[in-house]
Formats: structure tokens, C-alpha cells, sequence
């Protein structure tokens, strides 16, 4: 990268500008730190994949409960408790040390496979999202084998296949750890007819071998203690929130008591959801805040995600 | 343009965009969900995204956007780092490294009390060292209204206490 070291602003008295060089240095250098912070690109593109076909699979429940009436209000009103968590969870998580193993895959008996089961191997690792010394770079694939194609990817989670069950037909097509491979290929099958020999959904969710997600959801706390913790520690998600709280809880911290004003950010959250769920976006907030004459595109998010909540609609598309 | 250049794009630019949001939030979490989301828009805008003439300068103001919208939902921050003095306090002496610490957190400290505007400004120009009209065009601003926000910001951190030593 090439870093262009500017002067300071121009209004600075000449006696200032070797003080205003130090700074800038020091700027610098802080900043490369805090860049050095960055997490690893294969994993944040493995989680923006399975986030997109998560926001497509909700989508397409929206309006099909849009269709259905109740039985579709339902669906949305009431997800499931790993859907309203992966607001950015991601798909899976690869066993943590040395004593967890990956799942391997069970090929579905309806389908004859020659590929050799290969020895278990770790998935993809979220490593900004596990405790640093969890973290495994051998593990993370660094370039898919084939180039993307969103056809391909949408056939293969249409077709009712999870993450788990990518990661699972990519170890079995000795690919391991590449998922994208897996969806690609997977998906191009689907599209020409063949089946896969893998049953969609028959991979168990690897979320669960997450120690951090286990020691959260075993001490008997729920979605809304996740989003209601989320809210209390500024994080960015109820997924990223419980698995702060399973590690503080495997370490014998005590979680901090939710506060009261947490409730209503609970329902804003479901709010924003039910918007993002419907496939609305920021244009859109924005257009809805303009329609509706509200302040803010975020009053929009949530005003129009209480009415998608409630059954109602909003007057614009998304 | 079709897919193949998204992906390459994303492919291209996702290091150094993680890098920025990092540099921009001092948050590794952050950093990853920021990105992420971005990634997402990104695929749903991309004709538009594809029109553009530096798609990577439009990149770095979507995560730029991204960042200063989860600031502002999540503005109430109830959970604190402890400062570089009381961490010092109870370290032991290791001059060098403590002193590198010490002037990463006051430095971190006053680029967080900076506006988001300020913010960006500053690591745009002190990391990703783009001029100042690129960074008018990740701002959607005008070079005069960078260089005021630049110099606002050196001021301020010139004039912060815990960055003067």
C-alpha cells in the first residue's frame, strides 16, 4: 500500500511543524497497528456467502408467508433461535483444539458415490470471531478451487442444502475446507439434472461444536439474553455477543445483569430483522424515511419493520 | 461487467478493505462484520457499483458508511477498555513495549473522540494515503471540506492531553 505522508493543515504556525510531523508518524503507525487487527479475508467472504443465502432463504419465507397469511406471519414472528443469532453468524464453526473432531459427512443412501472418504478435517475457521489461540490459518482455505457463480450457488441452496452440508460434500469431493467449491459445483449438478450425494440438510450444524456457543447455550441462556448482552457490550451481533459470553463463562466470569432499557432494544432488533428479512435495504430506509416523513432512515427500519412484523405492509418494495 | 469481475473486485480489494474498517474501528469483530455486511450490498448493487470509474474508492465509502451506521445503533457503550495508566500500573517495567502501548491507547482514545467525518478523514489520508480529492470522492464531499476536516482533526489531537508528551 502506498502511504502518502501529507502536511499538516495549512493554518499550523511554523513552529508546529516538526510537532505536526511527530504526529503524523505516531498516526501512522497506530493506525498500521489497528489495521493489523484485520481478520482474515477467506473467512469474512466464507460468512458473507452463508449471511446472503441465509437473507435469501428468509426472504423467500417472507413471501411465501406473504402468501400463506398466518402460517407465513408465523414463520417470521417466531424464527428460530439460530436464525435471529446469525444475524452475522456464520454458517459453522470448525472444531476448537485438538480434542474435537470434524463431522464427517453421511452420503445419503439413495445416491452411490466413488470418492473415498477422506480423514476428518477442519472446516473453515471465523478466527475474529474465536478466542486468538483457537485460531488455525492451516485450517482456512485461502483461494477457492473454482471461480464464483452465483447461479450455481443460489441452485444449491435452493435446493434446500445448508453450509454444513458444503462443507461436508467438499470433504467428500476431497476438497476439504472449501465450501465454495462445494456450492459451485454442487450447484452446477443440481441445475443439469444430477443429485449430490449428500441429502440437503443432512450435515449437522457445526455451530454446535463451538465450545464458547456450547458453554453459552448450556447455562441455560436464550436469544434474547444473546441480543439483550449484544446491546450491553456494543457488539454487532446476538452470535457474536453469546460466544463472548460462552468464553467469559468458561473462563468463571459472572455475565453482567441485561439492562432494563435492554427489552426494547430486543424488539427494535426483531424489528430490523423482520426488515432485513423482507429484502429491504438502505435506499429503501431511506426512501420509506422520506415517504413517511420520518428523521432518520433508521426510524424507517423500524417503523416499517414493526408493520412487517405485525403482518402489515409498507409502501414500498424491496 | 458480469460475476467474474465482482468476484475479482472482491477478491482484489477484501484484504485491504479489512485492513481499513480495522484500521477505521481499532476493532477486529467490527472490522469482520462491517466488511461482511458491505460484501452483501455490495452483490446487490453491483450494476451500479460496475458503472462506476473507481469502484475501489466506492468500496472503502460503503465500509466508511457502514462503520459510522453501527456506531450510531450502538451508541451507548456500556463496556470500557482499561486505560493505558491502569494497565501500566499493573504491568511489569518493560520500558519500550509499555511506551508503544501507552501511545497506541491515547492515540486510539483521541481518534475515537474525533466526529466520524474527522475519523475517516484522518485514516484515509495517514494509512490508506489517498490524496485529498479521493478522499472528497469516498466522502461524497468537496477537497476543501477535507482539508477543514483534517486540519480540525490534527488540531484536536495536537491539543488533546493525553497526547501531548
Amino acid at each position: 500500500m502506498t502511504r502518502t505522508h501529507h502536511a499538516a493543515g495549512s493554518g499550523a504556525p511554523d513552529g508546529s511543524r516538526g510537532s505536526d510531523a511527530q504526529l503524523e508518524q505516531r498516526l501512522s503507525a497506530v493506525l498500521r497497528d489497528r489495521a493489523a487487527l484485520a481478520p482474515q479475508a477467506p473467512s469474512v467472504r466464507a460468512a458473507a456467502d452463508a449471511l446472503g443465502a441465509l437473507r435469501r432463504r428468509r426472504r423467500q419465507r417472507a413471501q411465501a408467508g406473504a402468501l400463506l397469511g398466518v402460517a407465513g406471519l408465523l414463520a417470521v414472528a417466531a424464527p428460530r433461535l439460530d436464525d435471529v443469532l446469525g444475524a452475522v453468524r456464520p454458517p459453522a464453526l470448525a472444531p476448537v483444539g485438538p480434542t474435537v473432531t470434524a463431522t464427517s459427512p453421511v452420503p445419503s443412501p439413495t445416491t452411490v458415490t466413488t470418492a473415498p472418504t477422506p480423514a476428518p478435517t477442519p472446516a473453515p475457521t471465523l478466527p475474529w470471531l474465536l478466542p486468538q489461540d483457537a485460531t488455525s490459518p492451516a485450517a482456512e482455505v485461502t483461494e477457492p478451487a473454482v471461480a464464483w457463480n452465483q447461479d450455481d450457488v443460489d441452485a444449491f441452496y435452493e435446493a434446500g442444502y445448508t453450509y454444513a452440508d458444503a462443507v461436508a460434500l467438499a470433504e467428500l469431493w476431497q476438497h476439504p475446507g472449501d465450501a465454495t467449491y462445494a456450492k459451485v459445483t454442487g450447484g452446477a449438478d443440481l441445475r443439469s439434472g444430477a443429485s449430490l450425494p449428500v441429502a440437503p440438510g443432512s450435515a449437522p450444524d457445526l455451530i454446535g461444536q463451538d465450545l464458547a456457543w456450547e458453554a453459552f447455550t448450556s447455562a441455560g441462556y436464550d436469544v434474547e439474553d444473546a441480543l439483550a448482552l449484544a446491546q450491553l457490550w456494543q457488539m454487532p451481533s446476538g452470535y457474536s455477543a453469546a460466544l463472548k459470553a460462552g468464553r467469559e463463562l468458561t473462563a468463571g466470569l459472572k455475565l453482567p445483569e441485561p439492562t432494563p432499557s435492554a427489552d426494547s432494544s430486543v424488539h427494535d432488533g426483531r424489528a430490523r430483522q423482520a426488515w432485513v428479512a423482507a429484502g429491504y435495504d438502505d435506499q429503501d430506509a431511506q426512501d420509506l424515511a422520506g415517504l413517511w416523513a420520518l428523521g432518520t432512515p433508521d426510524q424507517a427500519v423500524l417503523a416499517g419493520g414493526h408493520n412487517l412484523q405485525g403482518g402489515q405492509t409498507v409502501p414500498i418494495q424491496p | 461487467m458480469d460475476v467474474d469481475d465482482l468476484d475479482t473486485l472482491v477478491r482484489q480489494q477484501l484484504p485491504a478493505l479489512l485492513r481499513y474498517a480495522a484500521a477505521l474501528t481499532g476493532d477486529r469483530d467490527l472490522a469482520g462484520d462491517v466488511v461482511q455486511e458491505v460484501l452483501l450490498r455490495v452483490h446487490s448493487r453491483w450494476r451500479r457499483i460496475a458503472l462506476l470509474e473507481r469502484p475501489d474508492l466506492y468500496l472503502r465509502r460503503m465500509v466508511t458508511n457502514e462503520v459510522t451506521s453501527w456506531r450510531r445503533r450502538w451508541h451507548v457503550r456500556t463496556v470500557r477498555p482499561a486505560s493505558a495508566e491502569v494497565l501500566a500500573a499493573r504491568a511489569d517495567p518493560l520500558p519500550d513495549h509499555a511506551d508503544r502501548v501507552a501511545d497506541h491507547d491515547v492515540l486510539s482514545r483521541a481518534l475515537a473522540q474525533l466526529t466520524a467525518r474527522q475519523r475517516s478523514v484522518v485514516v484515509l489520508r495517514y494509512y490508506e494515503g489517498l490524496d485529498d480529492g479521493e478522499i472528497a470522492q469516498v466522502l461524497g464531499t468537496s477537497r476543501a471540506t477535507v482539508r477543514s476536516h483534517a486540519s480540525h482533526a490534527l488540531a484536536a489531537l495536537r491539543t488533546a492531553p493525553e497526547v501531548q508528551r
